[in-house]
């Protein structure tokens, strides 16, 4: 079957041990983002191909256990090809003092997801991340 | 008060003595040994510098506990200047005056602070550029020049094409120690950006930011195509939102072959993913992309909606 996004065939990529997917949890996705993203993530070839993150930002947390969608999707990469799941919270400079704070509510939506036997597939629980928001404040206007 | 002699005993007399030996064997030592005189703040001087500098990385986001640290006594300035001047901030403080507007390079040159500094940032902060070859007097030059140890720079809406031709004047001279570059919504031709970032050759990791929506103005730029001048290793992470032109990429790889970068982040890149992951084949560990949708319910990967 032809890539729907040609322009990201990732079958030639010898050593990708990392996939880091940002904005496609909680929710408020279109239908087809898991399409996409399941297209893109079966031309990986590497076999080195070790971690799928999911990126979210720190609104989409507390939606996180509701997208049973995303972990059905989860659950079909990790058929086609394991990896150790990580899911990595984008944090502002205004939440730098409140890390604590984000990395509880994740756990907890995890908690959530695990008890409701949506990361079942997994053969370890998924790691936490958190990581500054790529553009600095004093870099927006 | 002078002391009679007549009234010191023989034993009082040699305790002075002895008092006042010590004291000058003191200061004689402070002198050879430039210490610091004896003060209040000795217990904290005692401390092994090792773990002066590890209270002192404790501190590094703060400036005024930094500060403080400082003023304490020489051991714990040595151990918190650095940190103190690591980042230099230049933005354009009095946008009504056109002259000094690098005054704080002529302070940091006076004070012999200008090798402490590791990163600098350049701000704008209103509509029109003040970070530009005008600002530079020949004594400004000089002192910009000067930064021998910077190794991340940082440059918000720098018009990148009022430099050219000539840019080399103004940063060769960071190329053997600057290792990351930031560029966040730069005005410059495609071939402007590949040359500029072509003349810092131990460069690692690239960041550019664009905003959301195209650079108009760029397309009114004129682009003497200028050949890149050096080599960068671009082994480490590469960094692009909104970024529209593979022609930058095509530009360093066709003058040096393909590009070295472990770790790609795009975001919004519009036709420059297929490039770039083709040039990193060899080499890229980590991608990080973005999955958006258009108003239609569409989707993508790592392109803005309005490409779709």
């Amino acid at each position: 079957m032809p890539s729907l996004l040609p322009e990201f065939n990732l079958s030639r990529l010898k050593v990708l041990r990392s996939l880091q997917i940002e904005a496609w949890a909680g929710g408020s996705h279109p239908k087809n983002h898991h399409t996409v993203v399941m297209d893109v993530f079966s031309t990986i070839t590497s076999p080195v191909f070790s971690e799928l993150v999911i990126i979210l930002g720190d609104a989409q947390i507390h939606r996180l256990p509701s997208d049973v969608t995303l972990f059905e999707t989860l659950r079909k990469m990790n058929q086609a090809k394991p990896f150790k799941l990580v899911f990595s919270v984008q944090v502002t400079d205004s939440l730098q003092g409140k890390l604590g704070e984000v990395r509880q509510g994740l756990m907890e939506a995890l908690d959530s997801a695990t008890s409701g036997g949506l990361l079942d597939f997994l053969d370890s629980p998924p790691n936490i991340r958190t990581a500054p928001f790529p553009i600095p404040r004093w870099a927006w206007a | 008060m002078a002391l009679k002699p007549a009234l010191l005993t023989g034993r009082k007399l040699w305790n002075r003595v002895v008092i006042a030996w010590h004291r000058s064997k003191g200061k004689i030592n402070r002198l050879l040994d430039n210490t610091p005189p004896k003060t209040r703040g000795e217990s904290a001087c005692r401390l092994p510098h090792e773990i002066v500098e590890m209270i002192t990385t404790y501190l590094v986001h703060d400036l005024d506990a930094l500060k403080a640290c400082s003023s304490t006594c020489r051991s714990w300035y040595l151990a918190a200047v650095p940190y103190l001047h690591h980042t230099l901030i230049l933005r354009d403080k009095r946008p009504d005056k056109t002259h000094d507007k690098l005054k704080p390079l002529s302070k940091l040159h006076k004070l012999d602070l200008l090798p402490l500094v590791k990163e600098i940032r350049v701000r704008e902060c209103s509509l029109h550029p003040w970070f530009i070859p005008q600002v530079f007097t020949p004594r400004d030059l000089r002192y910009f020049s000067a930064f021998a140890n910077v190794q991340t720079l940082a440059l918000h809406r720098m018009e990148i094409h009022r430099f050219i031709p000539g840019i080399e004047r103004y940063f060769e001279h960071f190329s053997p120690t600057l290792r990351s570059i930031a560029l966040y919504h730069p005005y410059c031709t495609p071939r402007q950006l590949s040359h500029f970032l072509s003349l810092f050759s131990n460069l690692e990791n690239i960041e550019i930011h664009f905003p959301t929506s195209p650079l108009q103005s760029n397309k009114t730029i004129s682009d003497p195509a200028p050949v890149p001048s050096s080599i960068p290793r671009l082994q480490g992470r590469l960094e692009l939102s909104g970024f529209p032109w593979a022609e930058t990429w095509k530009h360093l790889i066709t003058s040096y072959g393909n590009l070295q970068f472990r770790r790609m982040d795009l975001w919004e890149t519009t036709g420059c993913a297929p490039i770039l992951l083709e040039a990193c084949a060899e080499t890229l560990e980590t991608l990080q992309f973005s999955v958006m949708g258009d108003p239609d319910g569409k989707c993508s990967v790592g392109l803005s909606a309005d490409s779709s």
